[in-house]
């Protein structure tokens, strides 16, 4: 059996009296596709925001490859393992597509500030590499002939690429996709799905957010249902479309009707 | 070629500057007042250059001066009570700034930003004001400390013993640790971490998530900056052979930040421009001290109004203006491609 890479336990999240996450335990396998979804202000995005620590969970505890990284700072996750996208597009919206990808670089390249600054043999190296591998992630999702562009003037399709490639930089163990398509034509979420599965080839353990039940059908090996903070169902695509309380969840529950 | 050209240009540039800089003591060699002026415009270069690095990662500051009072305070008291040499006070003096700016920042670098980060140096600069002047057995209260000693000579194989007694060698002193402090701000500005220190600003969250470590740059580069204000300190007290409360107080801070957004934070020359016609351009104009301020303030606005970007934007808007008249007077070209 293939093993959980990510796994929360019984987390919750209070904010202040309002409860975002009950108990919720949640588990991603090596190369398994799992969607998250759930009506509004169901508690997907802060479920992913706890996992990365943005979010400090009240309870509960989370473990990447068995070890426990609740409390840990979001860098660290990062440096262990999990890349996530956020869900409205969040770039270095003042540098060009290039700096933006070598921003995400920098933490596999363990950029120092002295070799930097002296710009040591083994910096230039280093500052080599980092390019190729930025232009490699660049060319792989398409964007390339974009890297001069300053982030904030490329179209909403083409951020949502750089994006996902600043995570995908990272070469993560687990990603986090926080409704990556939103916003997107058909044509683009396909591309776009089809660079995420190619990661889930190599082993990569995805979660997906997203509300275009079509996307999640194609995609998801398994599906978790959110709602009020609460699991309220997991399983197959299938499963899941025909369950009762997700359809009460989302088309709202009449006593006695189906 | 036209990146040749460029080259050259610009290599000649910096060999006239560097000519004009190098010769400049001996046109000036009987007025005292200009060598003061050219040393106070130095040291504010280096501290112009730290407050840029502040800003650079979204932290504007009114208390840099703090630093220097710190590292003019700490220099001068461990050469003259505890007679440690000028060489090693001097990055002691910069150790000292980094000692007491980054634990008391500490707190305010990790949860405020912008403005209210401002208004923190505000206060920390008052506090640390009071503070010399209540310790007067130490500090000399208001009065200060005078008879600082002056730049203890050194020997130099091959050039023999350097004296830093007279205003000459002083100049070139200073000359040759405000090349150096632009040098290293400007590999800095174009290294690998600069890029971090440039992503920290446009997104904490950003920046976290993609495995940087906000904090630790953000330290990291304050510590850069107090270090940079501690020896700009140092170097003023020896120069100046006088320091007191008042010479690093709130108000030249403000001084210190507006040549930062006279000249602009987008190249490291920025300031240094800022600093230099700022200073310059109101002692060559009026005569008086008094009138000074309202060149200076003439000046603000004139660049506020027309280069927002200082006075370095005014190469892009010299290029958008050729680009643009290019652009009208080849309309043929444009519908061709």
């Amino acid at each position: 059996m293939r093993k959980a890479i990510l796994e929360t336990k019984k987390l919750t999240k209070d904010f202040g009296g309002l409860c975002a996450l009950q108990d919720v335990s949640i588990s991603v396998h090596e190369g398994e596709f799992v969607g998250l979804i759930g009506p509004n202000g169901a508690g997907k995005t802060t479920l992913l925001n706890s996992i990365v620590g943005i979010v400090r969970p009240t309870s509960g505890r989370i473990f990447l490859g068995g070890q426990d990284v609740t409390g840990h700072k979001p860098h660290q996750i990062a440096e262990r393992g999990i890349a996530k996208t956020f869900q409205l597009v969040t770039l270095f919206e003042g540098s060009t597509v290039l700096e933006n990808i070598l921003v995400a670089c920098s933490m596999k390249s363990r950029i120092a500030f002295w070799t930097s600054v002296l710009d040591t043999p083994n910096n230039k190296r280093k500052n080599a590499q980092m390019l190729d591998r930025a232009l490699g992630i660049l060319q792989l999702v398409g964007i390339v002939e974009l890297k001069d562009e300053i982030a904030s003037t490329v179209s909403h399709g083409h951020r949502r690429l750089l994006q996902l490639a600043m995570a995908l930089v990272l070469s993560p163990r687990v990603l986090l996709l926080d409704e990556p398509a939103a916003g997107m034509s058909g044509v683009e979420i396909k591309s776009m799905m089809n660079l995420v599965k190619e990661e889930q080839h190599n082993g990569v353990g995805v979660i997906l957010i997203e509300h275009n039940m079509s996307v999640i059908q194609n995609y998801c090996d398994r599906v978790v249902v959110l709602n009020y903070g609460q699991k309220i169902a997991e399983g197959t695509p299938e499963q899941i479309s025909i369950n009762d309380d997700v359809i009460k969840a989302y088309l709202g529950g009449v006593e006695g009707a189906v | 070629m036209s990146r040749n050209k460029l080259l050259l240009s610009k290599a000649s540039i910096c060999a006239i500057v560097a000519a004009v800089l190098l010769v400049l003591p001996l046109v000036l060699q009987r007025n005292a007042y200009s060598f003061e002026v050219a040393r106070l415009i130095m040291i504010y270069i280096i501290l112009a250059l730290g407050v840029r690095l502040t800003l650079l990662m979204g932290f504007p500051t009114l208390g840099h001066g703090s630093f220097a009072l710190i590292g003019a305070y700490v220099s001068a008291l461990l050469v003259m009570k505890l007679h440690v040499s000028f060489w090693f006070a001097l990055p002691l003096a910069g150790a000292a700034a980094v000692i007491v700016g980054v634990p008391i920042c500490y707190p305010s670098l990790m949860r405020l930003k912008g403005g209210y980060f401002l208004v923190v140096t505000v206060a920390f600069s008052s506090l640390l004001e009071l503070v010399c002047l209540r310790f007067s057995s130490l500090t000399g209260g208001e009065e200060g400390l005078s008879n600082i000693p002056k730049v203890d000579p050194i020997s130099v194989p091959l050039l023999g013993t350097i004296d830093f007694g007279s205003r000459f060698a002083f100049y070139y002193l200073l000359l040759f640790i405000t090349f150096l402090v632009i040098i290293f701000m400007y590999r800095l500005d174009n290294s690998s971490f600069g890029r971090l220190i440039r992503a920290t600003r446009q997104s904490d969250a950003l920046s976290n998530c993609v495995g940087v470590n906000v904090a630790k740059i953000r330290v990291i580069t304050f510590a850069v900056a107090c270090f940079s204000g501690g020896i700009a300190g140092s170097l003023f007290a020896h120069g100046a052979q006088y320091i007191s409360p008042n010479q690093f107080g709130v108000w030249p801070s403000l001084y210190i930040l507006l040549f930062v957004v006279f000249g602009g934070t987008d190249n490291v020359l920025g300031p240094v421009l800022g600093a230099i016609i700022l200073r310059i351009v109101p002692e060559l104009l009026v005569s008086s001290p008094m009138a000074s301020p309202i060149i200076f303030g003439v000046l603000l606005l004139f660049v506020a109004h027309f280069l927002p970007e200082g006075v370095l934007g005014i190469r892009r808007q010299v290029s958008t203006l050729t680009r643009a008249v290019s652009a009208g007077g080849k309309p043929s070209a444009q519908s061709d491609t």
